[in-house]
């Protein structure tokens, strides 16, 4: 069993009535992709503001998630062997993103930057409004959405994005 | 007629599309890319430059040497110049992209064979496309007792590509180029080259002799665009009996004139034989904590900031990262020598046992004996932006001109806002000094402020001698000329003679016709 996101379950999760079952990420992979219509997968950092959006995601939307972090390649190689077909949503820092960057280069696909925060943005405000507005930019395949107080300068930086793999 | 995004110069859109058909004769439909969604991979380029000015007509992925000479054919048929990377991993100094627009990416990582280790010669022969991670995981399931030198991207770095860029590690054979031997390169006119033993048939040489017979070639294939490089044969480095980390701190800025003093005797007589690394206390707290967190006002981060990060974490403003190698015995000996040697110089010296536990020691650790790590990616968190340009000047390893430098990198930096982020690494008798100029690409105010301030980095330091071992394909251009017209005009006779239509990689290292 995996999780899938048709058009019309995204559009309940983003009127906030979406729920689907838990997909346990080893059944994930054992998918057949050929015939997932689009497996959803949260992809964050291993810190307070991932784990929010990540939590706030699967209260809505039972899903796989994978936690990166740049100074253990190994927490890279769960994207190296996700299905064909998958749909990436993520929240990560800017040493991160170079690395999932690398990574989705070998699978030829992109990652779409929906936004761009300082590194003290964990407001259980905003996280809501950004994990909404990263599927909506996933399912427009748009880029950088507004959102209000986006950004920080020089504060370091999180970086919401989507990609299909 | 397919619609595309970017011709080559010159290329006319119906002759392009003709070229697309003959290339995907060769390597394959689904390894001939001119999308923009799958070119955009080869145009995320971290430096301060426009990336449409560097913006590829296309990709091919060839699997062989023999596909690379017919993808070269075509090029030579319709001029269409071609950029050739391995894993397309040159961070700061500009990824998979080209040194000017329309170029065709032409990407090796699919030749990725590791053909041969030699165990006991510790030789090894790779592809362009074989990563470090990959000939690592080789040798330990193999139960070969060699170490590599990778730099500090590693696991995703190719040796070939690494070695022929010029770029170091951090072993005792940290000098990748130095530690190549044998090349074979594919010309502009489709011959293949085997370099030094490799151009005599039935050789068992090619791998252990470098110089062969006559001129020695292999110089005039890195950081160059005379030929493709298909293959490259590297030394190995024996897995020692044993091994000691240590690092030696020093307090202050100015203390980098003691700190290259005293390492430079111990260099040149090998009892540390690896590429030492002196990391500023920026570097080391860059590449853990976010400025935000210590500095959030205007400009430069201040001292005082500085101050407080190398407290918390506990680090000096220099932190001299080195190893030896070598018996118990003789690392007990090398030791004491050490030791002897910085007493009373006004440093901390701590070894393994002390550091423990040290995120930063372990993996400064892990690159002198040849490990993986992506620890030092936490860079890119230090600023935020995604922006980032390495400077990477030589001089003498003298304190003398490691502090001129340091004093006129931070004048620079400073004047421009920007932080001094830097290390120097110690070779036998020279010093690397990078800066990695980290900037937020996304605020075009600042990318453009970063260029600015690179370009006065380069002309200040070149108008005292310090020229550039390496530079990043927005610069390519300017550090040419600062090594003068003879050097340029010798590099260009070359290109017009083995490459006369300019075909491969125009733009690199400054080389055009």
């Amino acid at each position: 069993m995996s999780t899938q996101l048709s058009r019309r379950q995204s559009f309940k999760l983003m009127a906030g009535a979406g729920l689907l079952s838990i997909a346990p990420i080893s059944e994930l992979f054992a998918n057949d992709s050929s015939k997932a219509m689009c497996t959803a997968i949260v992809v964050t950092s291993d810190n307070s503001a991932g784990d929010s959006f990540s939590q706030f995601i699967n209260a809505s939307l039972s899903t796989s998630a994978i936690k990166v972090d740049h100074s253990h390649y190994e927490s890279l190689h769960p994207l190296v062997s996700l299905p064909a077909g998958s749909l990436l949503i993520g929240l990560v820092n800017e040493a991160d993103k170079v690395l999932i960057d690398s990574v989705l280069h070998e699978r030829k696909a992109v990652m779409h930057v929906n936004a761009r925060l300082g590194n003290d943005f964990n407001s259980v405000d905003q996280i809501p409004s950004l994990a909404e507005k990263t599927i909506q930019a996933a399912l427009a395949r748009a880029e950088e959405a507004s959102l209000p107080g986006n950004r920080e300068p020089n504060s370091g930086s999180l970086i919401s994005f989507y990609a299909y793999l | 007629m397919a619609d595309f995004n970017v011709l080559p110069e010159g290329v006319s859109a119906e002759q392009f599309g003709n070229a697309i058909e003959e290339y995907a004769a060769i390597v394959g439909d689904e390894n001939v890319f001119v999308s923009a969604d799958n070119l955009t991979s080869y145009n995320k380029i971290m430096v301060p430059a426009d990336n449409a000015d560097h913006a590829a007509c296309g990709a091919l992925a060839p699997a062989s040497v023999e596909e690379v000479q017919a993808i070269i054919g075509v090029c030579d048929k319709y001029t269409i110049p071609v950029w050739p990377i391995s894993t397309g991993k040159n961070f700061g100094y500009g990824s998979a992209a080209a040194a000017t627009r329309g170029q065709m990416i032409l990407d090796l990582r699919r030749m990725n064979k590791i053909i041969e280790v030699d165990a006991e010669l510790g030789t090894a022969l790779v592809e362009p496309g074989v990563t470090y991670q990959q000939l690592k995981d080789y040798l330990e399931e193999n139960n070969i007792p060699l170490w590599l030198s990778p730099p500090s991207p590693s696991s995703l770095v190719s040796p070939l590509g690494n070695a022929i860029d010029r770029g170091v590690g951090y072993t005792p054979y940290g000098d990748n180029f130095f530690f190549s031997c044998g090349m074979e390169v594919v010309l502009a006119d489709g011959q293949v080259l085997r370099t030094g033993m490799g151009s005599m048939p039935k050789s068992t040489s090619w791998q252990v002799f470098k110089w062969g017979y006559g001129p020695s070639l292999d110089g005039i294939f890195s950081q160059s665009n005379y030929g493709v490089v298909t293959k490259l044969g590297m030394w190995l480095m024996p897995q020692p009996p044993a091994f000691k980390a240590f690092v030696i701190r020093y307090p202050d800025d100015a203390d980098i004139e003691k700190a290259i003093e005293t390492i430079r005797p111990l260099r040149i007589a090998q009892v540390i034989p690896n590429a030492v690394v002196i990391a500023h206390a920026l570097w080391e707290g860059g590449a853990e904590v976010v400025r935000s967190d210590y500095y959030q006002g205007e400009g430069s981060i201040s001292d005082e900031a500085v101050e407080r990060m190398k407290s918390d974490l506990g680090m000096g403003a220099w932190n001299i990262y080195a190893g030896l190698y070598g018996t118990p015995e003789q690392i007990e000996l090398n030791w004491q020598i050490v030791q002897n040697t910085f007493a009373g110089t006004g440093a901390i010296i701590q070894d393994e046992e002390e550091m423990a536990d040290n995120p930063t020691f372990d993996y400064r650790a892990k690159l002198m004996r040849g490990e993986m790590t992506l620890k030092e990616f936490g860079l890119y968190n230090w600023r935020g932006g995604g922006g980032s340009v390495w400077f990477a000047p030589v001089a003498q390893a003298r304190g003398s001109e490691g502090l001129q430098q340091m004093e006129l990198a931070k004048e620079i930096l400073g004047k421009y806002g920007f932080d001094y982020v830097a290390e120097y690494i110690v070779g036998w008798r020279e010093g690397h000094h990078i800066i990695d100029l980290l900037f937020d690409k996304t605020n075009a105010e600042e990318t453009e402020r970063a260029n600015q301030c690179f370009d006065e980095l380069l002309s200040e330091f070149s108008e005292r001698g310090w020229g550039s071992y390496r530079t990043n394909i927005a610069f390519m251009d300017k550090v040419a000329n600062t090594f003068g017209p003879v050097k340029r005009d010798v590099d260009q006779r070359i290109k017009r003679a083995l490459d006369p239509k300019g075909i491969i990689a125009p733009g690199k290292s400054g080389i055009y016709i």
